[in-house]
């Protein structure tokens, strides 16, 4: 009796996220990307409203006075080519890009785990038509595809996300189908099993609840992927269209005007910067949520 | 083997057919048809000459009433297997087949170079990281590459620019590399191999960073799994040299899944080029599609849309190949 109060002592009960809290706090990069994830979601959603609260400047104001101006204490990154803030322009970008980022890659989660789930845990004809049909999705040409689809209905928030859903969900599919290959013989799915439960209900609660580890890495690594997707749709003309910003469309608009003889080079580099160090970050959270959900992981890359 | 390569080829047609009926289908979706397109183009064409150009293509029938789009689909279909692909609009006297052979050669210069570099300089720094793993060299390179996975190609090359042909241009009065183009237009040098490499080189360099990167992460990966094999401990144990453990042993299994990765990643070569390409005003097959998008350009479009589909599923086809026959443990069946 004694012994096992002392081991009880000696091991205090971790639930599992605390193990994991524990493992991501250890991963420094993970822990920067956070805290960078953090700081831009704030200035972008907090600090430019309430920048053009006070000043009245917002992403569209133009000052055709001040156009190409250096950066200074009142631009902090000079101005564009009509004059208008850059800074401003690129919190209110960051807005779009972040969001566009998310609710693409939550919902193209959403549409590949039920897939995948179904595939794996029906098995037969099923699994064999929707694995089909991911081969075929996963062997499309995706950037010629994009251009042709952004072309054929309006450019524009919407379009952007249905195009990263349309094509985002593939990887997520295989991955929870895998998942779930791995567990639908366990004891604990037979067990559900037989005492009644219904498989949509084995399907939702033991499988897809076990495959968390393998959703949130997927999700957080998508979300880098669609900003930089939506940049590059942006930048091409085919994404968000101006005058709402956009981290793509702020740099078109900018090497639309690099051999302009004022323009000067800050004008490409600070969106870009911010969207790469955005992407960046996105992509550490991943990484380190890879490690410490799931260390069996580590190197499976 | 034989008769597995020919069931993959079967089983590339309806993929095939299904990317040229979904591309069809929202390239129409898009605007008026290709005829109309001709019209705007050209103020001088008669509208007699455009329903006969309609008739042509299999917009309309012989009489004059439009088709539904199945049917549209499959006269433009029925043209493309007899290969009449289609006059270009943007692009004057080129038919779409034409359009993509006058650009191919310089796709595949650049992504040939950039292929090159990348894995000159990607294998040895992954192979070098996976032997001292943790070791300063590794974290650095690791992090590193992490850094080249996240960098959007497209500011790269704006970067590329500003840092090696405008801010020169600025200071010096004259660039380091150019911006653009694939020669200079106009100088007595033009054309000479080193004009061609000189232009060539930012477009490269950005193209091969991006997939660099990747390339790395999965060298290292690869190499430190196979480190850990038994056979790997066994050829040790048995007293071997460590560069014959290594170079004999280790890195030839380490470069089987390589292969794979390298040749499926050719397809996405041309796509991430398309950006590339655009930036840098490079007549590749990349930037013509996205003109041809752009422009409505549906022949020269779909032509290459097409054809870039066929890439990527000739090259799925060539790495399950590959696979089998670098590795004779995978059975094809």
């Amino acid at each position: 009796m004694a012994v096992a109060d002392t081991a009880l002592e000696l091991a205090p009960s971790f639930s599992y996220w605390n193990m994991v809290w524990t493992r991501f706090r250890k991963h420094k990069l993970a822990m920067f990307g956070t805290i960078v994830v953090l700081f831009m979601i704030l200035v972008c959603f907090v600090g430019a409203p309430v920048y053009t609260a006070l000043s009245g400047i917002d992403y569209s104001s133009q000052n055709l006075k001040d156009r190409y101006a250096f950066p200074s204490a009142q631009h902090w990154f000079g101005t564009d080519d009509l004059g208008r803030d850059v800074l401003v322009r690129i919190l209110y970008g960051g807005q779009i890009s972040i969001e566009v980022g998310l609710i693409a890659a939550l919902a193209a989660i959403v549409l590949g785990s039920l897939i995948g789930v179904i595939a794996g845990y029906i098995g037969g004809w099923v699994d064999e038509a929707l694995m089909r049909f991911t081969d075929v999705m996963m062997s499309l040409p995706y950037l010629p595809l994009y251009l042709v689809l952004a072309m054929a209905f309006t450019p524009g928030f919407w379009t952007l996300i249905f195009i990263f859903i349309a094509f985002g969900w593939m990887g997520d599919a295989r991955l929870v189908r895998g998942v779930v290959l791995s567990l639908k013989n366990m004891e604990f799915v037979e067990a559900a099993r037989a005492v009644g439960a219904s498989p949509w209900r084995i399907m939702g609660t033991h499988l897809l609840l076990n495959s968390m580890a393998v959703i949130i890495v997927s999700t957080t690594l998508a979300v880098g992927g669609n900003i930089v997707g939506e940049a590059s749709l942006s930048y091409l003309g085919l994404g968000i269209q101006p005058p709402m910003p956009s981290w793509g469309n702020i740099l078109q608009n900018a090497a639309e005007f690099m051999f302009a003889p004022r323009n000067g080079p800050w004008l490409i580099f600070y969106p870009g910067f911010f969207l790469f160090l955005t992407v960046l970050s996105f992509n550490f959270m991943g990484d380190g949520l890879r490690d410490a959900l799931d260390p069996r992981l580590k190197n499976a890359n | 083997m034989g008769t597995f390569i020919v069931r993959r080829f079967l089983q590339m047609i309806p993929i095939l057919i299904l990317i040229s009926l979904l591309t069809f289908l929202l390239m129409r979706l898009a605007g008026p048809d290709p005829a109309e397109y001709m019209i705007m183009l050209n103020p001088r064409i008669k509208p007699a000459d455009i329903l006969a150009e309609k008739i042509r293509l299999g917009l309309v029938s012989p009489d004059g009433k439009p088709l539904p789009l199945i049917s549209q689909y499959l006269n433009w279909l029925g043209n493309l297997v007899k290969g009449d692909w289609g006059w270009s609009r943007i692009w004057p006297n080129q038919t779409a087949f034409g359009a993509i052979m006058l650009f191919l050669p310089n796709s595949l210069i650049l992504m040939g170079l950039a292929l090159l570099l990348s894995i000159i300089v990607a294998v040895p720094i992954g192979i070098y990281s996976a032997l001292k793993q943790y070791s300063g060299f590794d974290y650095t390179f690791t992090t590193l590459s992490f850094m080249g996975m996240s960098l959007p190609t497209f500011w790269l090359a704006l970067m590329s620019i500003i840092i090696f042909h405008l801010i020169p241009y600025r200071v010096f009065g004259f660039p380091l590399f150019p911006a653009g183009d694939i020669v200079s237009f106009g100088k007595p040098f033009a054309w000479q191999w080193y004009d061609r490499l000189w232009h060539l080189a930012l477009p490269v360099l950005v193209l091969a960073i991006t997939h660099m990167a990747a390339w790395t992460r999965y060298m290292r990966s690869s190499l430190l799994e196979v480190i850990r094999a038994d056979y790997v401990r066994t050829a040790r144990a048995k007293g071997l040299p460590e560069s014959k453990v290594i170079n004999k042993h280790a890195l030839r299994n380490a470069l089987i899944p390589m292969v794979t990765i390298l040749t499926l990643s050719i397809p996405g070569l041309f796509g991430g080029a398309l950006i590339t390409e655009t930036v840098f005003a490079y007549p590749g097959v990349g930037r013509m599609l996205y003109q041809a998008v752009i422009g409505k350009d549906y022949a020269v479009a779909m032509a290459d849309i097409l054809f870039l589909a066929l890439i990527t599923i000739i090259f799925n086809l060539v790495a399950d190949i590959l696979y089998a026959v670098v590795d004779p443990r995978i059975r094809v069946s």
